[in-house]
């Protein structure tokens, strides 16, 4: 929630300060500071994207909150299932399913993403200077670890629970 | 399925509740029921042995095999 904030408070009032979006605002005693700053492979975009006046915060910050969001939707909902008191049933295998699978959409949407924007604008015609980024790192192998890792706990908590079930049907 | 329960035909053979064959077997009512409609995926042999012993019935009077065909000429 507070990343949804802070980006659409810096979307607002946010101004460029050497490659971060920053919204500082000083109450006083009370210094408040909001930043964004691209990281890893978007990186090299992002520094093109400011030298050609685009909105870097709204182009790529917009859509690495994305996969940010769904995860932790389907932390929380993974938690309250164990608020309600369930600690083992299918829908804690779907959610640890999905949460490995935006994982891995992630990892796609690193790689693709700078290549998609970067040809959209120059389709659109709005720069010919920017050029093609389809950067690796070891972020997204320890994304794909992860998401591997999430997905097998998924499918092995899900043939537990089916076993689990058929043996309450063994009288 | 191809086998069916027929445990409530004994049950009405021997003038039995369901919940006196549970506790006379140390089963749950709740567990009976699920034999007792076939949504069982599978009996113990220790509880089958004691379901016959309290019915005086032998494992062929409470399961019995009906072949497809005859499931679907019955339905």
């Amino acid at each position: 929630m507070s990343k949804v904030v802070s980006h659409l408070v810096l979307l607002g009032w946010g101004t460029v300060n050497n490659g971060h979006y920053v919204l500082s605002q000083e109450f006083g005693v009370l210094s408040v500071l909001v930043n964004y700053s691209v990281t890893g492979t978007w990186l090299s975009l992002a520094k093109e994207l400011q030298a050609e006046q685009f909105n870097f915060l709204a182009i790529l910050g917009s859509a690495q909150l994305l996969p940010n969001m769904l995860i932790y939707l389907f932390v929380f909902k993974l938690f309250s299932l164990f608020e309600q008191g369930k600690v083992f049933s299918l829908a804690h295998a779907k959610y640890l399913k999905y949460i490995g699978a935006t994982l891995f959409g992630w990892i796609a949407l690193n790689l693709l993403y700078p290549v998609f924007v970067t040809m959209s604008i120059r389709l659109i015609g709005l720069s010919d200077s920017l050029s093609l980024h389809l950067n690796i790192s070891s972020t997204e192998f320890s994304y794909l670890l992860y998401g591997l890792i999430i997905l097998a706990m998924a499918a092995v908590m899900k043939q537990a629970i089916m076993l689990k079930e058929e043996q309450e049907l063994v009288i | 399925m191809a086998i069916i329960i027929e445990l409530d035909v004994m049950l009405a053979k021997r003038k039995m509740k369901l919940n006196d064959l549970a506790s006379a077997v140390g089963i749950t009512p709740q567990n009976l029921s699920v034999l007792k409609s076939g949504r069982a995926k599978a009996v113990r042999f220790s509880t089958l042995n004691a379901i016959c012993e309290t019915l005086s019935c032998s494992p062929g009077d409470i399961l019995i095999y009906q072949s497809e065909e005859e499931e679907h000429e019955s339905k």
